[in-house]
Parts: C-alpha cells; sequence; structure tokens
C-alpha cells in the first residue's frame, strides 16, 4: 500500500541532519536508476514532511513539492526491496550472493548486505559509475551521535560519494 | 458491525480500505485532511479511527493529541498507518495517543485483521450515548432565528418529554429567554466568569427550567465582565452538552464571528434560516458559500424558510432557484405570532394548532429522525 499513490513511490531521504519522508514520481522506472541519473542533478518530491534527525519522529516542516540535491543525499530507506533495486539488480545474469558490509557516510553508520555477483572488487563496487547509489540489504543506518535512533528497511541506497569508510566482513 | 473513520490524504488509501472494511462488514467514514477528521470524531464518534500520519496542516500526530485532549473520546481505539515505517515512527505515534502503528506496507487483509483486534478490546468504560447539536443561524437578522429555536425546543420537548436545551449565543441581550417568559438569572457569560472549566457541573446552575422542559442558558441581559463567548469556550460546551442532553438547540448571533463559527462547525446540523426576501436569500447564499468553505458539508446544512411578514414575499420555488438547493422546511406567515411573543408564550403553546405550530413540530420530528 505504500507505493499506491498514482506512480508515487513514498520513501526516507536522509542527509547529515535531517530526515525527509516524501514521495517521488517515478513512472515506470525504478528509483535508484532516478537517482542515478546524470542528466539532473535534484529530486522533485512531493509532500514531503522534514524531521530533524535529532528527533526524527518529530515533523518539523511540511511542503507541498521540493527539490533535493541528489549530492546531498546520504542514503535512502525504502519500504520494498523491489522499490530500490535497479533493473540490472533484479535480474542479474549470474545468480549473486550476499556479503555483510559496515558503511560509514556522515553522521550515520550502515549495516546491511550487499549483493554480490561473481567476484568481489571492492574498487570497481565504489568506483562512481552508472550506478551513484549502492544497495544495502536488510540494512539499518545508526546515527553516530544518537546510536538508539535508528532506521531500519529491506533496502537502504547509500550514495557512494558520501562514503567515508567502507567495510566488508569475511566469508563465513 | 462498527463506525469506522478513515483519514488519509491519498483518496487511493481510503477506496483500498472503505473496499476492505466494507467487506469485513463495517460501517466506514472518510476525511482528507485531520482537521476534518477531527469534526467528524467529534460529532459521529466513530468506533475506530485509522488515520495517515502525513496530512496536511494537522497530522496525524497532532489528530491523536487534539483526540486525546478530550475526556469524551479518550477511549476510542486510533490506529495509526504511515508510510513512515520506522520504530521511531511508531513510538512518537504512541506517545502521541494512538493505541497502535501499522505500517503502510501491510495489506489491506492484514490491516482488517488488525482493526479486528483493536475492535475486540473492551472498552475500559461503557460508551455514553452522545447527544446532538443543532445551530440555528441566519446571517441576516430579523429572520426568525430565535424564534424558530424556541419553537423547536419546545416541540422537541413537548414530543420526546426529555430534556432539551437551548442555549442563547447572543453576545447581549438575547432574547430566547424572554419568548420563553424566563427572567434570565444565569448565562454561559455568568459561568465563564466564573473562571472554571466549563462542563456539566459548573454549568448546572446557570440553566433555567421553562414548564415544557425546556433548559435555558439565557445570554446575558447587560454587558458581561466576562466579555463575548471565546471561540475557545464552544468546544468544551459543546461537549458538556452532549453528554447532559438527548437535542441541544443553539441560538446563533447573526454574524460570522469566531465563536460563532466555532459552533457552526461543532453542530450536526445547521438550520440555516431565509425570509423570502431578496436581501435575506443573498445572505442565504453567502452563508452557504461560507459554509461550505469551512467545511460543513452540504448534508449538515438544512435550509428554512421562514416568512415572519405578510404578503408580498418570493415564493418557495424563487427561493430554490437562488439557493439552488432544496429546503428542509418551510415556515408560513403566522398573524398569531406576535401576539405569542408579546405573551411570552411560544407559538407552539399558544397556537400550537397553526400552520407555522404544525410546520416547527415537523421539522422537530425530522430533526428528531
Amino acid at each position: 500500500m505504500a507505493s499506491l499513490r498514482g506512480g508515487l513511490l513514498a520513501a526516507d531521504f536522509f542527509t547529515t541532519a535531517y530526515r525527509m519522508s516524501g514521495h517521488v514520481s517515478t513512472g515506470n522506472r525504478r528509483l535508484s536508476d532516478i537517482l542515478s541519473d546524470r542528466l539532473s542533478d535534484f529530486l522533485l518530491l512531493q509532500d514531503i514532511y522534514v524531521s530533524r534527525i535529532y528527533k526524527p519522529g518529530e515533523i518539523v516542516a511540511y511542503y507541498k513539492t521540493g527539490s533535493l540535491i541528489k549530492a546531498q543525499i546520504t542514503f535512502v530507506v525504502l519500504p520494498t526491496e523491489a522499490d530500490g533495486l535497479s533493473k540490472d539488480h533484479i535480474y542479474p545474469a549470474f545468480t549473486p550472493h550476499l556479503r555483510e558490509v559496515f558503511v560509514t557516510v556522515p553522521s550515520f553508520e550502515i549495516r546491511g548486505s550487499l549483493r554480490i555477483v561473481g567476484k568481489l572488487d571492492l574498487q570497481a563496487l565504489l568506483a562512481i559509475g552508472t550506478d551513484n547509489f549502492m544497495p544495502l540489504m536488510n540494512a539499518t543506518a545508526s546515527s553516530s551521535l544518537l546510536p538508539t535512533v535508528q532506521f531500519a528497511g529491506p533496502v537502504i541506497l547509500v550514495n557512494k560519494p558520501s562514503v567515508e569508510l567502507f567495510c566488508v566482513a569475511d566469508k563465513d | 458491525m462498527a463506525d469506522i473513520l478513515i483519514i488519509d490524504d491519498d483518496p487511493d488509501v481510503i477506496r483500498l480500505i472503505e473496499f476492505a472494511l466494507k467487506r469485513a462488514g463495517h460501517t466506514v467514514l472518510t476525511a482528507s485532511n485531520g482537521e476534518s477528521g477531527l469534526s467528524i470524531t467529534q460529532r459521529r464518534h466513530p468506533n475506530l479511527v485509522i488515520a495517515d500520519v502525513m496530512m496536511p496542516r494537522v497530522n496525524g500526530y497532532e489528530f491523536c493529541r487534539r483526540v486525546r485532549a478530550q475526556e469524551d473520546f479518550a477511549d476510542i481505539p486510533i490506529l495509526v498507518f504511515s508510510a513512515r515505517f520506522q520504530p521511531i515512527d511508531r513510538q512518537t505515534a504512541l506517545e502521541a495517543g494512538a493505541t497502535d502503528y501499522l505500517p503502510k506496507t501491510v495489506g489491506p487483509s492484514d490491516l482488517v485483521a488488525h482493526v479486528e483486534r483493536l475492535l475486540r478490546k473492551p472498552p475500559p468504560a461503557a460508551k455514553v450515548k452522545l447527544g446532538s447539536m443543532i445551530a440555528v443561524f441566519g446571517l441576516r437578522g430579523g429572520v426568525g432565528v430565535t424564534s424558530l429555536a424556541v419553537n423547536l425546543s419546545v416541540a422537541v420537548a413537548l414530543s420526546r418529554r426529555q430534556p432539551v436545551a437551548l442555549i442563547d449565543m447572543a453576545p447581549l441581550s438575547g432574547h430566547a429567554a424572554l419568548m420563553l417568559g424566563l427572567r434570565p438569572t444565569g448565562s454561559l457569560h455568568k459561568a465563564l466568569a466564573s473562571g472554571k472549566e466549563i462542563k456539566a457541573e459548573t454549568l448546572k446552575p446557570h440553566w433555567q427550567t421553562h414548564e415544557t422542559g425546556v433548559q435555558v442558558l439565557s445570554s446575558p441581559v447587560t454587558q458581561s465582565p466576562a466579555g463575548d463567548v471565546p471561540p475557545a469556550a464552544v468546544q468544551p460546551l459543546v461537549i458538556s452538552l452532549r453528554q447532559t442532553f438527548r437535542l441541544a438547540f443553539l441560538d446563533l448571533a447573526p454574524t460570522l464571528s469566531r465563536t460563532t463559527a466555532a459552533a457552526l462547525t461543532a453542530a450536526d446540523r445547521v438550520l440555516l434560516l431565509v425570509a423570502p426576501d431578496l436581501a435575506s436569500v443573498q445572505s442565504a447564499a453567502v452563508a452557504l458559500q461560507v459554509l461550505s468553505n469551512m467545511g460543513i458539508e452540504n448534508e449538515r446544512i438544512w435550509p428554512v424558510l421562514n416568512t415572519p411578514g405578510g404578503v408580498g414575499g418570493l415564493s418557495s420555488e424563487a427561493v430554490v432557484n437562488a439557493l439552488k438547493r432544496p429546503l428542509a422546511a418551510t415556515i408560513p406567515y403566522e398573524p398569531g405570532m406576535l401576539a405569542a411573543l408579546n405573551a411570552r408564550r411560544p407559538l407552539m403553546l399558544s397556537s400550537p394548532k397553526s400552520a407555522a405550530a404544525q410546520s416547527v413540530a415537523q421539522l422537530a420530528t425530522q430533526l428528531l429522525s
């Protein structure tokens, strides 16, 4: 029911200090593809509810529309897995496997699973290619200053240029 | 089967939940924003409310806080149903007064199952049947607002033989008590001047009882030191009236002050009086527009054509055409009305067989049904 609003997807967008809950018109595209679209530096949001990170349940502002600068987004929490994966990730040529990762971005640390197809190549993974946003499955983001403030979802899209530290757990 | 109110600004979500709940045998009320949701909650007292969080102006958390602030609605289960699905959102909703929280990622069948569980929980206390509030209003003076409010209260008191309330909301020198032959001793203004919270006990010393059983809260004869009734006093007054009376009539002043607006918004029914003259019809048309802008649904507004004068008035068809609304009642001219006023004995008692009194009685029956 989360994505009901006529082609609009509800999601939580995070910057270093704010949480913005809003809707994005995705049409027949995936949000990760829209975020990685280099033809636009902005993401048009509808029905935006703004909360401060230190009190993320409290709504401090509401606006009908607004533009979010993609480069300022540190991560996005999505309600369903399918909404966050690009079509390439949904229909991979080879069977993916999951690896636990730990990522820090400004003000947050994120734990989740990375879908990897074939051999893990960190340099290739973090290189800014066509996919600016990296999906982490079953992920949790914790505020570094207020660790009890956590945001979890079936998929979190992490903005690669915001990544400070990227660690991969050893294979079992 | 329960009455369930859905508040969401997304019509698609409302449609989907409404369909699922109706299929499960429930009656569904809907509101597209928190303000309208509050108004419906106050008037209809639903068995359960499903509220979205992200709504303009009054969001879901604020809705919960405002509902819980009213003693009457402390027990209504509120299920917050939101696209914000983080644990902190659940915590915020519960702190605001929600009974439970569900993310919008759950499907309609799970939502219905959850609703059924909440409805099965026994309420802490037996639910009290609340009374209805009828506002009698005309934007132009002299159309017979007080006269109709007085005669309707008498008609209801006589037919049901149970207490009915009449509150004269005129800021000064209202005539409801005068028309009933009562000498105003107490008033809402006096109750406010006491500085006490408005509730049944604080209002009790200010009621006056008419021989028919009508309980009257007069307006002050002289200027009250408490000043006008503030808009904030209307809500507690209405709650108290609903708890005490099966039916209460609010005799409103012919101005759109904030107090009048609050009373109109809180009322279950607005009897909008119009006389068969051009100025009155024009005022009524404006009033209909204003009431609509205030979010008062059309079905709550009952236009009533009253004929206080003699010959030469517009026909009821002309009035209907001008207002583009059917009339709930037409009260014909009654030559004995003036004598009734001067005798301080309402028409319902002095000339109960007259055509005008019969029309009033018919309107009272409509209101009671």
